[in-house]
């Protein structure tokens, strides 16, 4: 590709000009859907291409599937409309944490990239699927069975490269009407428009925590007050219980692609993964263990020096961060580094939360 | 297929790298080149500097090395080995977006395109706008004097 020593300066001259040009392009072309929701709508005002940029439908389909960074956690107290404390005020946040656009007072019931599930607290107690970012909301079908006071919602949303507009499933464990002390499942799908009972029917599940299910490669699980955990597979339509680690009240969350249990004992935050779900039915002296000890991380002593609390509920677990409560300080824990950090302090006392992804998905 | 072939890459600088074809193909820039028969003497990347290219090498030779077994160890220490690698000052990270933007490297893309998202995250818009015209005039200074040393040369 030797060209003649003339028309190379041209060239040089040309592509190097190309090439720091594109420094803008770049950031504008590929960069831009890495950010959160709350610095786009921010940047909006850069200049009239970002601004085109982002606000085409097409552009918010490529954010939903790049940015799934948890921004933040929204908290409800029982009878007071939710609030949002965001993991980075100045880049994540929601123009309305108290979601007054739906049409009547809620309960927030589960959250999956970017949307949000909501439940009404009186009348029919429908369901609203949301995005408090762009106030996009759907109510759902009523489902066919009573799910009782405080259901055990899953919601179950994976952004797709090809699915243009959002395709999820809330998946809804509850107390059965027609058997004793069993569980059953009803599953909403957002393709079909229709919820579907199932067939199959759980008699050895306790009593199960309302916003502790996760769901991990189609398979869902909820921790029960007992301390063991309810396993839904979604596509073989079969449950079953297993124990949870150690005492088993860790939070459940996603770690690598796999379920993981995280906890704090004594000053460490150990994160647990799940190694083999089938130990129990493995041959007699089998070592196979159902939880691997995977990360422990050393908590800083600060978090212990306020004497009246105890408990140190761990808000949410990933791959990349776990989030770990001390009275009203919310620490970020660095699962990589190891790095535990002050994040931001809860405005009063909380009890329940739900964490949240700012992403523009549309609905 | 005993023997590996080589690939020699001439950069902005004059100096030559000589790889493993395997490894000059991660990438896809490069790929396509020898695809369309480009890549007979040395292949010219006249945009990029020693430095970046050097590390940029080191970098594919490191996932080519890497086998891609289920390996958790294997995996995380790409993982870091990754993260660590666009841990740079601002204009050393600058020329390493647009070396891995130009020859269209699969794995770090989406790296340097978060680790760009993550720098201009928390600005303002006024910031955001700030940043970008005075880059540009950076730049477009940059470009104004290599055009001269380029003429001067008689290249």
């Amino acid at each position: 590709m030797d060209c003649g020593g003339k028309n190379k300066s041209k060239f040089l001259a040309s592509r190097n000009n190309k090439i720091y040009m594109d420094l803008k392009l770049i950031i504008r072309e590929h960069a831009l859907q890495f950010l959160p929701a709350k610095s786009l709508f921010k940047f909006r005002g850069v200049c009239r291409d970002w601004r085109l940029m982002i606000s085409t439908p097409f552009f918010a389909h490529n954010q939903s599937l790049s940015y799934s960074s948890v921004s933040g956690m929204f908290f409800q107290s029982h009878g007071d409309p939710p609030t949002f404390i965001s993991t980075d005020p100045e880049s994540c946040g929601v123009p309305d944490p108290t979601l007054s656009f739906l049409p009547s007072p809620i309960d927030i019931v589960a959250s999956s990239n970017g949307l949000l599930c909501c439940q009404a607290k009186t009348g029919d107690r429908a369901y609203y699927i949301c995005n408090p970012v762009t106030k996009q909301w759907k109510k759902l079908p009523k489902p066919s069975m009573e799910h009782g006071p405080e259901p055990a919602a899953v919601l179950i949303f994976k952004p797709s490269l090809l699915n243009f507009v959002a395709e999820y499933k809330l998946i809804c464990a509850f107390r059965s009407n027609d058997f004793d002390d069993a569980t059953e499942f009803e599953i909403y799908s957002s393709k079909d428009d229709a919820w579907k009972v199932s067939g199959e029917i759980n008699f050895s599940a306790k009593k199960l925590i309302a916003k502790s299910g996760v769901c991990v490669n189609d398979v869902v699980y909820w921790q029960s007050s007992h301390g063991s955990i309810l396993v839904y597979d979604m596509t073989k339509d079969r449950s079953q219980v297993i124990h949870g680690c150690y005492s088993g009240h860790g939070t459940l969350g996603e770690f690598n692609g796999k379920l993981c249990s995280a906890s704090v004992n004594g000053r460490t935050l150990t994160v647990n993964v799940i190694s083999n779900i089938y130990s129990n039915t493995m041959h007699m002296g089998s070592r196979a263990q159902l939880w691997t000890d995977k990360i422990r991380i050393p908590l800083v002593t600060e978090m212990f020096n306020v004497s009246s609390y105890d408990h140190f509920p761990v808000l949410y677990a990933g791959s990349e961060i776990a989030l770990v409560l001390s009275g009203r300080s919310i620490y970020r824990c660095d699962l990589k580094t190891t790095e535990v950090r002050f994040l931001v302090a809860l405005p009063r006392p909380e009890q329940k939360w739900i964490p949240y992804v700012n992403s523009l998905v549309a609905l | 297929m005993s023997f590996s072939k080589t690939i020699m890459l001439r950069n902005y600088d004059g100096e030559t790298f000589v790889v493993d074809e395997v490894v000059a193909v991660e990438p896809q820039t490069i790929e396509h080149m020898i695809e369309d028969g480009c890549a007979n003497t040395s292949i010219p990347l006249p945009n990029i500097t020693s430095k970046i290219l050097s590390k940029v090498i080191e970098h594919c030779k490191k996932h080519v090395e890497t086998p891609n077994s289920n390996e958790k160890d294997a995996k995380a220490d790409l993982k870091s080995f990754d993260f660590d690698f666009v841990k740079a000052d601002q204009g050393t990270l600058f020329d390493l977006i647009l070396a891995v933007n130009y020859l269209n490297i699969k794995g770090l893309l989406d790296l340097i395109y978060q680790t760009i998202a993550d720098m201009i995250k928390g600005k303002t818009p006024e910031e955001e706008e700030e940043m970008r015209r005075v880059n540009a005039w950076v730049f477009s200074c940059f470009v104004g004097v290599t055009c001269l040393y380029f003429k001067s040369k008689k290249i």
